[in-house]
């Protein structure tokens, strides 16, 4: 469910540019009859594949009362075909040398496996099986519900922070899916029936709603009648969804949730806004927020971080961050934890006087070169690493962006000016359209 | 609609090849990976692996000494004196240092565990010899000026409070405190210690760990064998030769005590489980690592996920592993499960692991075991951060420079008598120590046991 994948390392691969460019070369791509997209991207240091398949589905597609379900249905894609029996799937990418998992977003819902180059033909045969196949019984699913509830505690219910961010979540996104957890509410999860799984797996599982992404060493003559072989014989789905979401009313205020728990031993202060994404945006914007988000804070230089941990001496730490690859919007958010004898007012206070100045005055020019230049460099380290590459891919198809928007990421974000980070700023780091939380011990702890 | 079914049965028809096929070898456990030994002009030696494919160029280096060996009074002085390393250096302050790295976009970071202080550099290799000499300053002028080191002890402060409710902290704690009470494994940082790490402790603890005696580097990337050794003894040359620091006994562990509860209000309790093990030297290490493959180390395939996750949906994920420090090698396990379950799922757990040590393994398990360590292996090493991972934490295991290329042989030639050798050997599901932490129920009468 890495919700900032994109935003920290969007990037890439020149395999044949000159060593000092920052830029990606543009990956092999072609589609097939029935609608697949297919991505390839050659890596030939090691004889593996990164084979990935990334359905435009995700949490943000559930029907109303069944949250859960596409987080659900990823786990149940595990559970067999016709010709795979249960949990054979996991057990022969594993007798083949292979690691396989899959992770389900609110944009999207991904398979992959990662195996020996030899092997590639096997996975893409299960694969593309499974894309129509699956079967599974009853106490299957009432088994991996139980499995589920439990992912669900170890994630959210044991951890008082991930507690408060769903709470601000909802609030955030009050009408919008994004504001439902991923994993699903409890309730919902434990209500949630084999038919309706079912009917998601027959709406979405198509080859003309996914992507295929395969990574390392392989390239497109050679992956292309595979892929025609196993995928390529899959009927399309004609009457397939548009993915129409639900819209949040306009925001009229700032909103505040206090969540206390008796685990909590340091009380913490965060701040989530809306805000734009390469999703909805038009231009430059997300590339400017992702700078502007940089420089406010990013990292141990950064503004908030110099000004409540270092000058200030009242926080042990402070940051901010933007979540901006949502296919339908993004949001930001900024953070900090007081030190031993300082209040959340205090920090909060504080927080909200480096972000005013922010505001007002905008980066330097130093700030400004330094933010662009370090996240274009995720350009070439990126390329160190298939995985990556295919998680990139395939994460920025799958939210809406085109392969021209990722390599053409690090021009656009060199292209930012100071004047674009201070304009997206202002709009984005509104307190009326903001939910600010406090993670406190209980009352008299 | 016939001609949809004759193109499924098509398809299928070929699944059969490619199952029989499943436990012949793959290509990739073949791969090698070139390490070559190199030794600077200066006498310093390394280990290179040299692919120019990304222009970029990693570095680790390890010295032996960490948090084990420091003094009673000062836990955590190893920890600090290492972070304190990029809080500048030179005529750089702490922002100064932390935006020129950002400026050369190389990352470096010097980290202290329980045997060892580590260096981890990553430089593009545009910025190569700007960032040797970051590592430079970083290792041989550090200021350890009075405000970082304040920050630091004031997060540090922070984390003790934390830390009272981290069930994985909480877990650990009395995991080590129950198998080798006395060893300063077991110890950990307190107020009274972060209160006493003063500067002259900082310069202290350097000066004791960093030496050429017991210095290893693997590097790894866009770097010729000569500009590697200059890289070398640009940041590494002015070392002392010095000699290895002392270090604590080898632990001894207790008897194993049934069942620990630590109360901690959550919904889900954390299950740690752990045994005796072996040091990665003994000639049982590879037979270990199928043998554990095949209990809890396999992902969705091991018997523990098939029978605590798969089929009874008690938890999300389980496993197993070897954990290996310098004085002290444990069978370690893990699982989170609902408070009303742990019970169940430590019954399963427990009785699995009667099953395998009674029963032993079967040579199918044993042979899709070698497939997949011996075919996986390469997934490990398929780019220059993995390959800077894997390599060094072989030397600095003590293991030979070829080892990285004859793993794979060594795990193809376990046979299933070793493998039932070594659970005979440490499966005794007698042996182990549970600690469970949050609010589980029926236990109690377990416990009293």
């Amino acid at each position: 469910m890495g919700q900032r994948l994109i935003a920290a390392c969007i990037a890439l691969l020149a395999l044949t540019a000159s060593a000092h460019a920052r830029e990606f070369v543009r990956p092999e791509t072609f589609t097939l009859r029935n609608g697949l997209q297919v991505v390839v991207i050659t890596d030939r240091r090691a004889p593996v594949v990164t084979h990935m398949l990334w359905y435009r589905v995700g949490a943000a597609d559930e029907p109303r009362g069944y949250s859960g379900i596409a987080h659900f249905f990823e786990h149940l894609m595990f559970k067999g075909t016709r010709q795979i029996a249960p949990g054979e799937f996991s057990r022969t990418v594993a007798r083949n040398g292979g690691d396989d998992n899959a992770f389900t977003n609110w944009d999207y819902t991904a398979y992959y496996e990662r195996i020996a180059r030899d092997r590639l033909e096997l996975v893409m045969r299960m694969e593309a099986d499974r894309m129509r196949n699956l079967q599974f019984s009853d106490e299957t699913f009432a088994s991996e519900r139980d499995v589920i509830a439990e992912e669900r505690r170890q994630r959210i219910d044991n951890n008082p922070g991930a507690v408060l961010g769903e709470r601000m979540r909802a609030m955030l996104w009050p009408h919008h899916p994004y504001g439902t957890p991923v994993i699903g509410w409890l309730h919902e999860i434990n209500s949630l029936d084999r038919e309706t799984a079912l009917q998601f797996y027959r709406t979405w599982y198509a080859p003309n709603n996914a992507i295929l992404v395969v990574a390392g060493d392989v390239d497109a003559a050679e992956l292309r009648p595979l892929a025609e072989r196993h995928y390529g014989r899959l009927r399309p789905t004609r009457d397939l969804p548009v993915r129409t979401w639900t819209v949040d009313p306009p925001n009229v205020g700032p909103m505040r949730v206090t969540h206390r728990d008796e685990k909590v031993r340091q009380p913490s202060f965060s701040r989530i806004y809306r805000s734009t994404s390469y999703g909805t945006d038009t231009g430059r914007q997300s590339h400017a927020l992702d700078v502007a988000m940089e420089i406010l804070g990013g990292s141990e230089t950064s503004r908030l971080y110099r000004a409540l941990v270092e000058e200030q001496r009242i926080a042990v730490s402070a940051g901010a961050s933007a979540s901006s690859s949502g296919l339908g919007g993004g949001s930001v958010s900024v953070w900090a934890t007081p030190v031993e004898g300082v209040t959340l007012e205090q920090v909060e206070a504080a927080a909200d006087a480096v972000i005013a100045n922010f505001l007002r005055n905008g980066p330097t020019d130093v700030e400004l070169t330094r933010a662009r230049n370090l996240l274009t460099a995720n350009a070439i380290y990126s390329r160190d690493s298939q995985e990556t590459l295919a998680n990139i891919y395939g994460a920025s198809l799958a939210q809406g962006e085109s392969i021209d928007d990722v390599v053409n990421w690090p021009a656009d974000i060199e292209a930012v000016t100071r004047d674009d980070v201070i304009a997206i700023a202002r709009s984005t780091l509104d307190i009326n359209a903001s939910v600010t939380g406090w993670l406190l011990p209980e009352e008299g702890q | 609609m016939k001609r949809v079914l004759l193109a499924v049965a098509l398809a299928f028809a070929t699944l059969t090849p490619a199952n029989a096929q499943a436990q012949s070898e793959s290509a990739a456990s073949r791969h090698d990976v070139d390490v070559e030994r190199i030794v600077s002009p200066a006498g310093i030696e390394a280990w290179l692996v040299s692919d120019s494919t990304v222009p970029m160029v990693v570095m680790r280096a390890y010295w032996r000494g960490g948090s084990a060996s420091e003094p009673e009074t000062l836990i955590g002085v190893t920890s600090v004196m290492a972070d304190m390393l990029t809080e500048g250096s030179g005529d750089m302050n702490a922002n100064a240092f932390k935006e020129r790295l950002q400026d050369l976009n190389m990352s470096l970071s010097f980290g202290a565990g329980w045997d060892g202080v580590g260096m981890s550099l990553t430089t593009l290799s545009e910025n190569r010899d700007a960032a040797f000499e970051m590592a430079r300053v970083a290792l041989h002028e550090p200021r350890f000026d009075a405000e970082p080191l304040a920050r630091i002890k004031r997060q540090m402060l922070v984390s003790l409070r934390t830390r009272e409710t981290n069930p994985s902290y909480i877990a650990n704690l009395a995991l080590d405190q129950t198998l080798y009470p006395n060893h300063p494994y077991a110890r950990r940082t307190n107020r009274e210690g972060v209160e006493a790490i003063d500067r002259a402790a900082l310069i202290q603890r350097r000066a004791a760990l960093f030496n050429r005696a017991t210095l290893q580097i693997t590097i790894v990337g866009d770097i010729s064998a000569a500009d590697a050794g200059r890289a070398i003894d640009t940041i590494f040359g002015a070392l002392p030769q010095g000699a290895r620091p002392p270090e604590p006994p080898d632990a001894t562990l207790t008897a194993a005590t049934p069942l620990i509860v630590r109360t901690l209000p959550q919904p889900q309790s954390l299950v740690l489980f752990a045994g005796p093990g072996i040091q990665d030297e003994d000639p049982d290490w590879i037979p270990l690592s199928v043998a554990n493959y095949i209990l809890g180390g396999g992902g969705f395939s091991s018997r523990l996920m098939n029978q605590v996750r798969e089929q009874r949906g008690l938890v999300y994920g389980i496993g197993t592993g070897p954990s290996v420090r310098e004085h002290v090698a444990i069978i370690r396990g893990s699982a989170q499960t609902e408070n009303g379950d742990v019970r169940e799922a430590i019954d399963v757990t427990r009785a699995e692991i009667a099953r395998i040590y009674r029963d032993g393994a079967t040579q199918a398990e044993v042979n899709d075991a070698i497939t997949y360590l011996t075919g996986s292996f390469a997934l490990d090493l398929d780019s220059n951060m993995k390959i800077a991972n894997v390599v060094h934490g072989y030397q600095a295991a003590g293991r030979d420079i070829g080892y990285v290329n004859q793993r794979n042989a060594l795990i193809r030639a376990v046979t299933l008598e070793d493998v039932n050798r070594v659970i005979r050997r440490l499966f005794n599901p007698d042996g182990f120590t549970f600690v469970v932490v949050g609010l589980p129920e029926g236990l109690e009468q377990a416990a009293a046991n």
